[in-house]
């Protein structure tokens, strides 16, 4: 690049080197300026809209239909069955077992758990709808345990032997149609996956491996136990395929059903991350995965866990850094008048308790990961403070004036 | 340690397959029985299985069961089982037959003989429940000759009932208790 320096004067090259330096940050600064300038144009649109103006009904009436989602989404999260009732109370789901198929096999942010639990129901409607959910898989050309396992990774299954064997059931019969040239009929792939769901159990469920009159763990028995059900004539290196299959790698849902998880799709997680929390009565540091959110902040052993330690509500609690001599970075949450906050926590034994004390005292990693979670909480506090003001007030929206 | 205290010390095991409709209440009756063993963070895809020790009997509890198709699958675990516990909604008289069939039909297979039943009537709290008598007689419990059986009325959430029946396993069986 840049023209032929050789015969150049060594200030004619340096001048050349500081001009392109020069052209180097002016790039760098306009590529942020442009961004800038995107990012305002959005929020001036966004502006635009909010306030009624031009095209502000058709956004209105989207962000109205997005919002019912949201709400339906997150009923369904909490109690799946209300969740659709809600969607076709609004009319945006049709009542039919195809319909809601459509919808829970498209949806995202759905907590597995919630999916699991709706087809664990036997009425006639969840039965159709799971159904209905097996056939919008596409099976065609995959391996029996190929399609199983993503098939299995889509919900949580619950535990119960009837809602296994219709899980499976419909699994099979959907493999079966959509792989007319697979050797096996749809009765017996069902009851070859079925064996499946049994040799998963006794190889990798805890309560299972420490059973030790289990008889169902070899590959001896798994090749028994299907000669007992009529599938002798199953080819050996088939069998011992699919049980090295299973062995390998236990069934799994992906993206686990944890806490986090289901607060994302529940609420606006504002702010999350690991802190260190001192300890009430013994005054020690734990590392805590924390989530803002909703006007509390919750606390989690680990960032996968399925339920938080701990959960502090932040009303009318104040926020402040606080020098400690053991940790950098500390700020604490308290009581302005040194009232007991309300808290809830899990103690060792697992039961809810509330909490007894007035601080709560944190550690953040960096200085700006200490000032950011002191601003989120200062906002959130701030905002409950206006929602309570709010409400006391039983204010009602004003029309904005064009 | 030495063999005899091994011996003295081992806690026997009993292994229970437990069956009942749909709705019976028998997952609720595993976590109910859990709460004394340590709590399992991921569950795994598969049938609930529970070890629950009481009374120095260790317990193997199995959500087994289905239609006719799958029924040899499980035989081959069946072998050498000591108690079955059949779980019963007592509220539900409508397929109160469904479930004697079931369980009749369970109990006929070979494998099965030598293991004692244990009937939980569950759902004894609601106001229409079936009592222990009323469920013998629409199980046709006396037709079950050369059989160790026991109704035992429970209810499932509170926990009312529960070990009594374990306790009864425990005292009853051949190969496991006492």
């Amino acid at each position: 690049e840049g023209p032929d320096t050789s015969g150049w004067l060594p200030e004619q090259v340096n001048e050349l080197e500081l001009l392109k330096q020069r052209k180097r940050t002016l790039e760098i600064e306009l590529t942020e300026l442009r961004t800038e300038l995107e990012s305002l144009d959005r929020e001036i649109r966004e502006m635009d809209i909010g306030s009624g103006g031009g095209g502000g009904e058709a956004f209105e009436a989207t962000s109205q239909r997005d919002k019912a989602l949201l709400t339906g989404r997150n009923k369904f999260n909490l109690k799946p069955a209300t969740g659709i009732a809600y969607l076709v109370e609004q009319g945006l789901l049709e009542n039919t077992p195809a319909a809601v198929a459509s919808f829970l096999f498209q949806s995202t942010n759905l907590s597995r758990r919630a999916v699991g639990d709706y087809f664990a129901h036997s009425k006639p409607f969840n039965v159709q709808t799971l159904d209905a959910f097996a056939g919008l898989f596409n099976f065609a050309g995959k391996k029996l345990m190929q399609a199983l396992r993503e098939f299995l990774g889509t919900f949580a299954v619950a535990g119960e032997s009837q809602v296994i064997e219709r899980c499976i059931s419909v699994f099979a019969k959907s493999f079966a149609s959509q792989n007319p040239d697979f050797p096996l009929s749809a009765d017996r792939i069902f009851v070859l996956c079925y064996a499946c769901m049994i040799l998963n159990t006794a190889l990798h469920n805890e309560n299972a491996k420490k059973d030790k009159t289990t008889r169902i763990g070899s590959p001896e028995d798994f090749q028994a136990m299907l000669e007992r059900a009529d599938l002798r004539d199953l080819d050996r290196a088939f069998v011992r395929d699919i049980y090295e299959d299973i062995r390998l790698q236990p069934f799994v849902n992906n993206g686990g059903d944890s806490f986090e998880d289901l607060l994302h799709s529940v609420c606006n997680v504002i702010k999350e991350g690991y802190l260190y929390k001192q300890g009430g009565k013994v005054r020690t540091w734990k590392r805590r995965y924390c989530m803002l959110h909703g006007g509390q902040l919750s606390y989690l052993a680990d960032k996968s866990s399925n339920y938080p330690k701990g959960i502090i509500q932040l009303r009318d609690l104040g926020v402040r850094e606080a020098p400690d001599k053991a940790k950098s970075f500390c700020f604490e949450l308290f009581s302005h008048r040194d009232e007991r906050i309300e808290a809830y926590k899990t103690d060792s034994s697992n039961s809810v308790v509330a909490g007894r004390h007035s601080v709560y005292k944190f550690s953040a990693q960096s200085l700006d990961d200490l000032q950011s979670w002191v601003r989120a909480l200062t906002d959130s506090i701030q905002e409950q403070r206006f929602f309570t003001v709010k409400r006391s007030l039983s204010y009602q929206p004003q029309p904005v004036p064009q | 340690m030495g063999k005899l205290m091994s011996k003295i010390f081992r806690n026997k095991e009993m292994r229970i397959l437990m069956l009942g409709l749909d709705a019976a209440g028998k997952t609720t009756i595993l976590y109910k029985l859990k709460l004394h063993s340590a709590v399992t963070t991921i569950p795994t895809v598969g049938f609930n299985v529970e070890t629950v020790t009481y009374k120095n009997v260790k317990f193997n509890v199995w959500d087994v069961g289905g239609q006719e198709k799958i029924r040899p699958l499980w035989r081959h675990y069946y072998t050498g089982t000591h108690g079955l516990i059949f779980v019963i909604d007592s509220s539900d008289r409508d397929r109160i037959d469904e479930a004697r069939l079931e369980l009749h039909k369970i109990l006929e297979d070979r494998e099965m003989r030598g293991a004692i039943v244990l009937i939980i009537a569950n759902k004894q709290d609601l106001p229409d429940a079936m009592r222990p008598n009323e469920i013998q007689d629409r199980l046709s419990l006396s037709h079950l000759t050369d059989r160790v059986w026991y109704v035992q009325p429970a209810c499932a959430t509170s926990g009312e009932g529960l070990y009594e029946g374990l306790t009864w396993l425990t005292s009853n069986s051949r190969t496991g208790g006492r």
